[in-house]
């Protein structure tokens, strides 16, 4: 691999990585938003 | 169980939730979202500079670019463990004790992780082309990694429940935090293949020229609020979480606090107070008492 | 538990890893190392690269001692006259070090090429 392999490796790994982890944070908080109704936090009036 | 609350108490009922939940989030939900987008944005900004604009290293050549994410990486790592150690102190503080701290702690601790894993392997990935080895056994090296698991061991740490949670986990990052210092100045107090410090050198004089030095504290910069919109989204979660595991706890004890009123009402039932029975079951304000 | 990982750390790494020696302190303790496998770092004297065979062979010094270095092998990228290196491999019968494994140990300032080359054809032989 030439440098400018590893540089691109490198950098598409940081956004990757980043975004994957903002995404994986997103369905977390998703799903334990959805999980909230369920368990009665917001009761129907 | 809130379904099976009575009817009167239920704005009282949602009030005292929302203390329970005590601060859901850091941000506000439009600053949250500007951070997020500014983030994204001085991401691809860091890019163009670091890809593009800044010169190639007199020494390294192009290879050098993958200073401007490992470097911020690195010091992203750092501050997130700091905030974690002063939270978990602020936490272990009698007069500052909150659960808000313990959140934020175990919030960037995770991004730390996040960070540290990338900082070695972007670390690894400059390492082979300009130094010709992936991994060297030496103390920067050794030193970073076992941060990474002595954090991954403090998060593993937060999961286990237990009365003293929160207390235990709070000692303990206080004590992995030890490990940063010694990361940092590895380099200065051991012979290592890694370079000593550029910026935070003894001198505290940068050795690197304009455009670069100007694109590694961009780098920073971005990667700083990437940081503080993530330990907002991380918090959010965290507080979340704790609410569902509260709920799900206060469930579980109204299902046996039902079970054994329904034991209640069978061993009664051929008493004269059947009526009484009933009642509780329908889950009036008498079996909260109860309770 | 953690903290006592840490103590061990600290004491193993201060203790058991001196990651490499320079030339001078090689050359002084070469008869207690014997055929040891040694770091051995300094800076490739300038002119004295010749390839061989199967690789490499160059002085290295560390300003004040000067060593030969025969290497088998392809060197680093990065391994040029002037080069910082580390290079690992044992003494031979002579006074020479069989390497064959060479890292590099660059700097940690960061410049464009053009001001490099007007201050490091002069920092280089000050250091």
């Amino acid at each position: 691999m030439t440098d400018a392999g590893f540089v691109i490796a490198g950098w598409a790994l940081t956004g990757g990585a980043l975004g994957a982890y903002t995404i994986h944070l997103a369905v977390r908080l998703r799903r334990a938003r959805r999980s909230l109704p369920e368990s009665g936090a917001a009761p129907s009036r | 169980m809130r379904r099976s609350e009575p009817g009167p108490e239920r704005p009282g009922a949602k009030c005292r939730e929302r203390e329970g939940m005590n601060r859901p989030e850091l941000l506000s939900r439009r600053f949250a979202a500007m951070i997020g987008w500014l983030a994204f944005a001085s991401l691809a900004t860091l890019a163009i500079l670091g890809l593009w604009v800044a010169p190639p290293d007199a020494v390294q050549g192009d290879a050098q670019r993958l200073m401007y994410v490992h470097v911020p990486a690195a010091w992203l790592a750092y501050l997130a463990f700091g905030v974690t150690a002063l939270a978990s102190a602020l936490y272990l503080w009698p007069r500052t004790r909150s659960t808000v701290w313990d959140r934020v702690a175990g919030a960037s601790a995770e991004l730390g992780v996040v960070f540290t894993g990338l900082t070695l392997v972007l670390g690894s990935l400059w390492g082979r082309p300009v130094w010709g080895t992936w991994w060297e056994w030496e103390a920067r090296l050794v030193s970073t990694a076992v941060l990474f698991f002595l954090y991954v061991g403090y998060l593993a740490l937060r999961r286990i429940p237990g009365p003293a949670r929160a207390k235990r986990c709070a000692i303990a990052a206080l004590v992995a935090f030890v490990d940063v210092p010694i990361v940092h100045f590895s380099v200065e107090w051991w012979r290592t293949l890694h370079q000593e410090a550029t910026v935070f050198n003894p001198d505290l004089d940068p050795e690197i020229h304009g455009t670069m030095a100007f694109t590694l504290f961009f780098g920073v910069f971005a990667f700083t609020l990437v940081y503080v919109y993530l330990l907002n989204r991380r918090y959010m979660l965290e507080a979340m979480d704790e609410g569902r595991e509260e709920r799900e706890l206060e469930q579980a004890i109204a299902e046996r606090t039902r079970a054994a009123e329904l034991v209640d009402v069978a061993a009664t039932a051929a008493s004269p107070t059947v009526g009484a029975g009933a009642r509780a079951r329908e889950g009036d304000p008498g079996m909260r008492s109860a309770r | 538990m953690a903290l006592i990982a840490i103590i061990v750390l600290v004491v193993v790494l201060s203790k058991n890893v001196v990651y490499f020696r320079t030339v001078s302190e090689a050359v002084a303790e070469r008869p207690s190392d014997g055929d040891r496998r040694i770091r051995l770092a300094g800076e490739v004297v300038p002119g004295s690269v010749t390839e061989t065979r199967n690789g490499v062979r160059f002085d290295v010094t560390d300003g004040k001692k000067t060593v030969e270095v025969v290497h088998r092998g392809d060197p680093p990228n990065l391994f040029k006259a002037g080069a910082p290196v580390v290079c690992e491999g044992r003494w031979d019968r002579g006074a020479r070090f069989d390497s064959d494994r060479i890292l590099i140990k660059h700097g940690s300032e960061y410049e464009p090429p053009d001001v490099d080359s007007e201050r490091a054809s002069a920092g280089r032989v000050a250091a």
